[in-house]
């Protein structure tokens, strides 16, 4: 029991003194100053190797003072209250350590520290999704932490997602094609939804942020060719800055991140950004980045140069002409400081990456500047701002007639001429490499945090934010290529343009009390909203007169298209964690929402909450090799908001005898439609052993959906085009997760960590609301007892022998559809092993997949073109068809190519290099590092495809998009210099 | 905390959230400013909308089944790459036919029942707002008219289908059968209903009469057929319309037929010994001469690869008919008329008439009339040549399986073991409550 007089056991006081209070609370600044104060300075470094730690954050328990080390591991913290003071030094990968010491007064106090290397997270504080900062022992739910700083150095990436592949189990990170700057698949704990979108919500700094993959292709009205450049399109979680990551928190299921709600279902991802540290001189960080990219020469043409065409052209083989070596150059530079009641953080950045087939390339400008302002003891402002222009000069790829790759790989090198070298079939090559399709997208991403904490029991947060995405793209073909079959004619200019915009509201208060029976009691509540628009403008230009023109207007025929989206969620927030005792520790909690898509007769969705947590480190019945051991089980449940108009019943707006204004009718609408909700029943454990050398955190889950979204075909002559989205639906996840980190070695020089992540999942629709013939978004059946995006193909069932009309023999299908296998992998794994030998550390990511399946539709494309290696292999002398070529062709054209996408990926090996200090020394340099890495160098599959992870249409849609005219995965080569001064 | 225990500060507090929440009410209300309400299209202002797009979408669904219908038939062949299509092409779709993939086969015949379920949406909401004057309405008289054009084409096409939006299965002969009597019904209506121009009147009145021709065809009352296809003036045509001013209004024919545009089907190769690839036509098979209703485009330079399809392998030769997204299809037309007046003659046994008939069209185009066949089976000479005029001036039109498939002459044509129609699709099959799965029992197989 606290025996001192809280301020919730303060008398009550009269309206006069609670004037006075405010007014005490209100000069609180000033009369800080008046007190009794002095100066912490310190060290802090490795237990382990002696190193100084930098990046750590140093504070005094009790308190919200706050510094981080530099470099050299010093830090320095004033206006600390003299006396008896508690100092804490804490950092991810280390045990925190505490060090008391007497603060003198006008005077200073030195203190070192040395933290012990630690493969246990129990100590990390996380905030997201949590009522508040807490402590990972306290929390019963599952979160995952990635120290983005420590993943830049050994594998500088330009974008997000390369940081996040393979550091956290359960998660999914990986490119699927589409060329530099294109779509990643981005997934936590596989799918939970028939029709809504995958991707986790991504927070920036509270914010919520764009990571949408527009749909071009119908927001052009299907007025201009297909899609951009392709299904995969740009993917705007590449817009951020990595170097300006600090860490990133991931919340893996509806039982983390129960508080966010109807938009909750698929994890929650924040990611937060670097701030100034405390009382240190400004400290510059410049990152100088080279290298390129070359694309592994696996593409299906080898044989093609054995062959000619009839005008006697001798075919091209691409994987000898159109993979190039693309450079890639990158600039930052960072300074942060702080005085002592503010801080700040201050990068800017460039990147420019051109891909290996080309054109293709991205530029990427962000500018970025973080203030904190300690206004008082109490009172704290965090300000945010950045910007980001991203240029894209996308590949033509993806489900696309004008497919680079695609045209080149599907023609008959048979049919070669002078002008068509591969022979390709559609365009050529050469009219391709002159189409533009660029994206220019500007980004600003900002906000503020004031955190008010009148007492040192009550914390008031509150957030607000936008995310506001301007972003032009343009696509020209020139007037004389031949362009046909894209359905362009005389060449065609599109103008388009997407403005997004996301505002963010987000209040939280955490009073601390304590109840009876020494029941300690943290009470959060609060509210959090955002109001989403999306407008896409587009403005098409066909048929010019002829060469040299390129502005809409100068076509003869022109066009505009727009569609616009809104979204509005408010809700509330409430919950309490309970401590009982310094062992046992459980929150309850619930969330209450409304959406502006729920139908107009749904109302508000509630969403609740319970974790447990209990620690057993320290029982002396527990064997001596475990050193912490965290018991956990949290159920929860979260949402999944439908799409913005899907409970309209609507009738479109169309043209009818050549532009005569119609309607007919549209989408049936459901004004009963509601969120689908998630329930996640996920326990496991948190565990050190050998003295934390080992950790292992271990999750065993199952979610249900119980009112999954249907879309529900209403018959074709009911005159509806779309259909109908009903909350009757089911699907189960039951899955497991599991990372071990191992500090195998660990000595001054040398030292060997490894780290190993692996998950499983199933994945079964559990009911259909009674309806048959249910397809998503891309007409895959979904159906009771298969996975979500299941693979269905007819089969082979019999081969009839030839006849004289069928001289290549029948090819006879199963009588229905058959099961291969789920669309994404049912086993995960990676492992990421790092030895630091002196100045040296040698890291690498090395990652399995296993059991999925994918509609590989290159495969039979090439077959039914007549080309392909496994095709041209079979022809005969002088590329006479063959018994064996005719009877492929006619197997091909029977039936897909239904492959596994499973594989083994060595994603990264880099090399980093402590440049020693006698050399920095000398220009004044400090900690600078060079570092060699390579990433996406080499896969081995059994696909008969480019990339097993290819997906034309990019995105979140993996599980439903087979392969089809993709590009495999960068392959890249960098070389980074790191320099502080 | 200690000030949220004072009753002013919980009064305000509530009172602040009763704010919220009620300002919350209004912002979780958001517009969708690009489609009508159901309400919304109940008014005056939106009524000719409707009627426009009953009529418009029938109209737009026509150029996607003919593709359909006619890679089933003899017209034409698959050029692409696309199985399913291909599938068509070899006549090797069947009842429940397995699919892997939604999209297959089915976007054609579903887009024609969808157009008879927005024309009849379109009926019930004229007289639920217009109430005692709908049926005197000109816009009754439209989406009514799409209605029953949608029967006769989903007859035309494919085997068996929903009776109306939603109802029970009945066969080919049960929609033609309907959709006599509709356009029977119609003509009162059409008679009574309030145009503003006598000349709409007339023009809805010559579609009726030459739809009755076609439709009591195919019923088989020959002597109504003729009343009817007698009724229609010369020069009338009826057209479906297009434009390449948006993809909705796109004419597949052209987008995938055409040279211009993609090259996923193209005339079969039966045809093929008989192109003029020089000046780029089919050759008349009496005369020899260039059919100028058969336009072909051959671009003997492979430079552009126009001589084959988008598979890169198969023979291909550019649908002129129908050279841009914005071409025309005729949905009916007098020359249609001639020989559905041509057919009852032959049918009569008054071969010199039907001859007559062809000819009126042939002398149109310039071409040398047909002289009555005074040798060997006269009867079956006639109706080769009533079916290769019919070929020749439906091509691409949609007509041509039906008319393979009247004449039972699939597998004379095209070989054994070929689908004679295009089966429902499996989107109304598993959809529709009154239908389900496995109860499909057609399309015959040659």
């Amino acid at each position: 029991m606290t025996t001192g007089p809280t301020p919730l056991q303060r008398p009550r006081r009269s309206g006069v003194g609670r004037a006075t209070l405010l007014a005490a609370l209100l000069v609180a600044p000033l009369s800080v100053h008046a007190q009794q104060t002095g100066i912490v300075v310190g060290t802090v470094t490795d237990a382990g190797s002696g190193q100084p730690l930098g990046n750590t954050a140093i504070g005094i328990v009790g308190t919200r003072m706050g510094a981080n080390t530099d470099d050299r591991g010093h830090f320095i913290l004033r206006g600390v209250r003299s006396g008896p003071a508690t100092v804490r030094a804490q950092r991810l990968g280390f045990r925190p350590a505490l060090a008391p010491v007497a603060v003198p007064a006008g005077d200073s106090v030195r203190v070192s520290l040395a933290l012990q290397a630690s493969a246990v997270t129990l100590s990390e504080i996380v905030t997201t999704g949590t009522g508040g900062a807490v402590s990972k022992r306290e929390l019963g739910a599952p979160i995952g932490v990635v120290d983005a700083s420590r993943i830049s150095e050994v594998k500088p990436s330009t974008d997000l997602g390369s940081i996040l592949e393979g550091q956290v189990s359960g998660m999914r990170s990986t490119t699927v094609g589409g060329g530099v700057g294109g779509a990643k698949d981005l997934r936590v704990r596989g799918t939970s939804s028939f029709t809504l979108n995958q991707r986790p919500v991504v927070y920036v700094d509270g914010v919520r942020v764009d990571t949408r993959a527009t749909d071009w292709t119908a927001s052009l009205g299907n007025q201009a060719c297909c899609s951009f450049n392709g299904g995969t399109g740009e993917d705007r979680l590449s817009d951020l800055n990595p170097d300006d990551i600090d860490h990133i928190e991931v919340l893996k299921g509806a039982a983390a991140a129960t508080l966010y709600g109807s938009e909750a279902s698929n994890g929650v991802i924040q990611v937060f950004t670097k701030h100034g540290k405390q009382e240190s001189a400004p400290q510059w960080t410049l990152t100088l980045g080279t290298g390129f990219d070359r694309q592994r020469p696996n593409y299906q043409t080898h044989l093609n140069s054995q062959f000619a065409g009839p005008d006697g052209t001798r075919a091209l083989d691409m994987n000898q002409t159109l993979i190039k070596t693309g450079p890639f150059q990158s600039y930052n530079a960072e300074v942060q400081g702080g005085a002592g009641k503010a801080t700040y953080f201050v990068s800017g950045g460039y990147s420019k990456e051109v891909g290996s087939i080309q054109p293709n390339d991205q530029s990427k400008g962000n500018v970025r500047l973080n203030l904190n302002w300690q206004a008082s003891n109490k009172l704290t402002f965090d300000v945010r701002s950045a910007f980001t222009r991203d240029y894209i000069n996308a590949l033509q790829s993806g489900n696309n007639w004008a497919s680079l790759t695609g045209n080149a790989q599907n023609g008959d090198p048979r049919q070669a001429t002078k002008l068509r070298p591969y022979g390709e079939a559609w365009i050529s090559v050469a009219d391709i490499e002159r189409i533009t399709s660029t994206s220019d997208a500007n980004r600003w991403t900002g906000g503020g945090t004031a955190t008010f904490q009148p007492t040192a029991a009550f914390t008031n947060r509150f957030t607000v934010g936008a995310d506001v995405v301007g972003e032009q793209k343009q696509r020209f073909f020139p007037q004389d290529g031949a362009y046909g079959s894209a359905s362009v004619n005389n060449g065609e200019k599109t103008n388009a343009g997407r403005n997004y915009s996301v505002y963010t509201a987000d209040y939280l208060g955490t009073l601390n009390f304590h109840l009876p029976l020494g029941i300690g009691s943290t009470f959060s509540f609060g509210g959090q909203g955002f109001y989403e628009t999306e407008v896409l403008t587009a403005a098409i230009g066909k048929q010019f007169a002829g060469p040299g023109i390129s502005t809409v207007t100068a076509a003869s025929q022109t066009f505009g298209a727009e569609r616009y989206t809104h979204a509005v969620q408010i809700g509330a927030l409430a919950q309490n964690r309970f401590a009982f005792g310094d062992r046992l520790f459980s929150t309850v909690g619930v969330r209450i929402d409304g959406n502006s898509a729920f139908g107009s007769g749904f109302g508000y969705q509630r969403y609740p909450k319970l974790d447990v947590a209990y620690n057993l480190d320290g029982y002396g019945w527990l064997p001596s090799l475990v050193s912490s051991l965290k018991l956990r089980a949290a159920v929860g449940t979260a949402g999944k908001a439908p799409g913005p108009f899907d409970s309209f019943q609507t009738y479109q707006p169309v043209a009818v005898y050549a532009n005569t204004p119609a309607l007919i009718p549209q989408s049936p609408g459901n004004l009963k439609l509601g969120p689908e909700k998630s329930t996640e029943i996920d326990a496991g454990f948190d565990a050190g052993f050998f003295g934390d050398r080992l950790g292992v955190e271990a999750s065993v889950y199952r979610t249900t959906v119980n009112n999954a979204i249907v879309p529900v075909t209403v018959p074709p002559s009911q005159g509806f085009l779309r259909t109908q989205a009903q909350n009757i639906g089911g699907l189960r996840n039951t899955g497991w997760d599991i990372s071990l980190s191992l500090l195998t070695y660990e000595r001054s020089s040398f030292s060997w960590r490894n780290e190993v992540r692996m998950d499983g999942l199933k994945n079964v629709v559990t009911s259909l609301g009674g309806n048959a013939g249910v397809v998503d978004a891309f007409g895959n059946p979904i159906r009771v007892g298969y996975p979500v995006g299941a693979v269905f193909a007819i089969a082979p069932k019999s081969y009839i022998a030839p006849t004289p009309s069928a001289p290549s023999g029948t090819w006879i299908g199963t009588d229905t559809a058959v099961y291969f296998g789920p669309s994404l992998p049912t086993f995960n794994l990676s492992y990421a092993p790092s030895i630091k030998w002196g100045p040296m550390t040698l890291y690498s990511l090395l990652t399995l997949e296993r059991g999925a399946w994918f509609n590989n539709g290159d495969r039979p494309y090439r077959f039914r073109q007549h080309t392909g290696d496994e095709f041209l292999s079979l022809l005969g002398a002088g590329g006479a068809d063959t018994f064996a070529s005719d009877s492929a062709v006619n197997y091909w054209h029977t039936f897909n190519a239904i492959d596994q996408r499973d594989n083994v990926r060595l994603r990264t090996v880099s090399l980093g290099v402590d440049v020693p200090e006698r050399f920095t020394s000398r220009t004044g340099l400090g900690r600078t590092v060079v570092t060699l890495s390579a990433n996406n160098i080499m896969w081995w599959d059994h696909c008969h495809c480019n990339d097993p992870n290819s997906n034309w249409a990019g995105a979140d849609s993996f599980g439903n998009g087979g392969a089809f005219l993709t590009d495999p995965s960068p392959r890249t080569f960098r070389m980074t210099l790191r320099t502080r001064f | 905390m200690h000030f949220l225990k004072s009753r002013a500060a919980r009064w305000a507090g509530a009172a602040a959230v009763v704010v919220a929440m009620a300002g919350c009410r209004d912002i979780l209300t958001v517009d969708n400013p690009q489609a009508f309400t159901n309400e919304a299209a109940n008014s005056a202002v939106l009524l000719p909308a409707v009627a426009a797009g009953a009529e418009g979408d029938f109209q737009i669904s026509l150029s996607n089944i003919s593709v359909f219908n006619g890679m089933l038939s003899d017209e034409f062949w698959h050029t692409g790459t696309w199985s399913d299509w291909l599938d068509v092409s070899k006549g090797l779709i069947r009842a429940n036919w397995p699919i892997n993939n939604a999209n297959s086969f089915m976007s054609a015949q579903n887009q024609l029942l969808r157009a008879r379920g927005a024309a009849s949406s379109a009926s019930l909401r004229f007289e639920n707002v217009l109430k005692d004057s709908a049926h005197t309405s000109p816009l009754f008289v439209t989406s009514q008219m799409a209605r029953a054009w949608s029967d006769l084409y989903i007859a035309l096409s494919i085997c068996q289908a929903p009776v109306s939006s939603g109802g029970a299965l009945v066969s080919d002969s049960v929609l033609f059968k309907q959709a006599a009597d509709s356009f029977a019904a119609l003509l009162p209506i059409i008679q009574n209903a309030h145009y503003a121009k006598a000349s709409d009147r007339q023009d809805r009145l010559n579609q009726a009469n030459a739809a009755l021709a076609r439709a009591n065809l195919m019923v088989g009352d020959y002597a109504k057929a003729l009343q009817y296809a007698q009724a229609v003036p010369q020069g009338f045509v009826y057209n479906a319309q297009f434009s390449s001013n948006s993809g909705f209004q796109n004419n597949l024919l052209a987008g995938q037929g055409n040279a211009n545009y993609n090259r996923s089907f193209s005339i079969r190769g039966l045809w093929h010994a008989q192109i003029d690839t020089l000046n780029g036509f089919l050759r008349d098979a009496s005369s020899g001469q260039d059919d100028p209703r058969m336009p072909l485009g051959h671009d003997n330079n492979n430079a552009k690869g126009y001589d084959r399809g988008s598979d890169g392998v198969t023979k291909f030769f550019s649908i002129n008919k129908y050279t841009s997204l914005g071409s025309p299809v005729a949905i009916t037309k007098t020359a249609e008329m001639n020989l559905i007046i041509a057919e009852v003659r032959w049918r009569q046994g008054n071969f010199p008439a039907a001859i007559a008939a062809m000819n009126v069209n042939r002398t149109a185009v310039g071409l040398p009339s047909f002289a009555l066949p005074v040798t060997g089976d006269v009867s079956t000479q006639v109706r080769d040549l009533l079916l290769q005029e019919r070929f020749v001036v439906l091509f691409g039109e949609g007509q041509r399986m039906q008319d393979l498939y009247r004449f039972k002459l699939v597998t004379e044509r095209l070989g054994a073991g070929r689908a004679t129609k295009l089966p429902l699709t499996r989107t109304e099959q598993l959809s529709n409550p009154n239908i389900g799965e496995g109860k499909e029992t057609c399309p015959a197989i040659s």
